[in-house]
């Protein structure tokens, strides 16, 4: 271990990760762990203590956030249909089910399938999806960044929306899909709230989510950990090998230890950042 | 420590190290402004670790003390960087 990250005369005053042949063993092993990543998982994630974390995001949250978001550029705000809801949720456990992420399944439904599935009749209608956001604003933060997305957001002509955000495994990973569904219905009739559909039981109710449960130790946390432990190790080794180069110990030839400092603790930095911002948009 | 500290400081007190330090740090806010779009953020990632890569090779090159060796290790360095960033990302 000692030669791993420490110079000294036996790794010719040079830490052995920061010769090229630990270099190249690091980079292998990244690789092995990067493409075997589901049966590292699945190891990991065996949860023996379930733990409830709280979490920050439900689909009347995300529809306050848009109309919010609306209201600012003084268009009107869109009301919640059951229908596009049930539609969401349809898409979501679709995804799921295929193990896909995307507007097309693999069986090449496109996202009008599912709206039309459930019943609502349309003249417009647009899709975003999002991957593991922690929360509602910073999912739909995201949303407004993106051209795409914003452009569903606040196109002047939808004023029906309706938002699903379902938990499951997705090709073994503990996975939550938010679908949001933008619609400018076929008649004013198809815009109401359909209480009496409800009430015969045709669609599933929606209920806020504030709670979900994870795994002890899930998959994400093992990917910062990994990454967050080698980036350490790394920095380690260099900041003894920068001591080293300043003490001016004999070495057969030295590359700058402090430009892999500054490297190194930027890529920490960002880690640190991306464990907490893990959502994806689609 | 005061020494190897202000040692540090100074080492890239020129146009070429302020100048990749600066887009290094430019990058890496990117890769904060993009919270979200995967694509985005690994093309920041990218040219965050090239950065970097040329940034050694560079300082070694006007050092005239560019050797194989050392730009094997930054690429080797980036490489990791890169796909840990991606390992994250995807």
């Amino acid at each position: 271990m000692k030669r791993l990250v420490f110079p000294s005369a036996e790794n010719n005053f040079r830490p052995w990760l920061l010769h090229l042949r630990g270099l190249l063993t690091l980079s292998f092993l990244l690789l092995i762990v990067f493409f075997s990543y589901s049966s590292v998982l699945n190891f990991f994630s065996r949860p023996t203590v379930l733990g409830w974390q709280e979490k920050n995001i439900s689909p009347s949250k995300i529809i306050d956030l848009i109309n919010a978001a609306r209201a600012e550029r003084d268009l009107p705000p869109l009301g919640v249909n059951n229908k596009l809801e049930y539609a969401a949720f349809l898409k979501a456990n679709d995804m799921f089910a295929k193990g896909y992420w995307a507007h097309q399944s693999p069986s090449g439904q496109l996202p009008w399938y599912f709206i039309e599935a459930a019943g609502y009749d349309y003249q417009l209608a647009g899709e975003n999806l999002a991957k593991n956001f922690s929360s509602s604003s910073s999912l739909v933060a995201a949303w407004l960044r993106s051209p795409a997305h914003r452009a569903n957001l606040l196109n002047s002509q939808y004023s029906q929306v309706g938002v699903s955000v379902v938990d499951g495994k997705m090709n073994g990973i503990p996975t939550e899909l938010t679908v949001a569904f933008f619609a400018k219905p076929l008649s004013p009739k198809t815009g109401q709230l359909i209480q009496d559909v409800l009430a015969k039981g045709t669609l599933p109710t929606f209920q806020e989510r504030n709670l979900k449960i994870d795994p002890a130790v899930s998959y994400r946390s093992f990917k910062e950990l990994f990454g967050l432990g080698i980036l350490l190790v790394l920095f380690l080794a260099a900041l003894a090998d920068y001591y080293y180069t300043e003490r001016k110990l004999p070495r057969r030839y030295h590359s700058y230890s402090h430009l892999h400092l500054i490297f190194l603790a930027v890529l920490i930095i960002l880690v640190i950042f991306l464990s907490h911002q893990v959502g994806v948009i689609k | 420590m005061r020494k190897i500290v202000h040692s540090f400081l100074s080492r890239e007190r020129t146009i070429l190290g302020t100048l990749f330090f600066l887009m290094t740090l430019f990058w890496l806010l990117l890769i904060f402004y993009f919270d979200g779009l995967v694509g985005l953020q690994l093309l920041a990632a990218l040219l965050l670790v090239t950065t970097y890569f040329f940034w050694g090779v560079g300082s070694h090159y006007f050092d005239k003390t560019l050797h194989l060796k050392n730009v094997l290790e930054y690429l080797l360095i980036s490489f990791i960087g890169f796909l840990i960033i991606a390992f994250l990302l995807i």
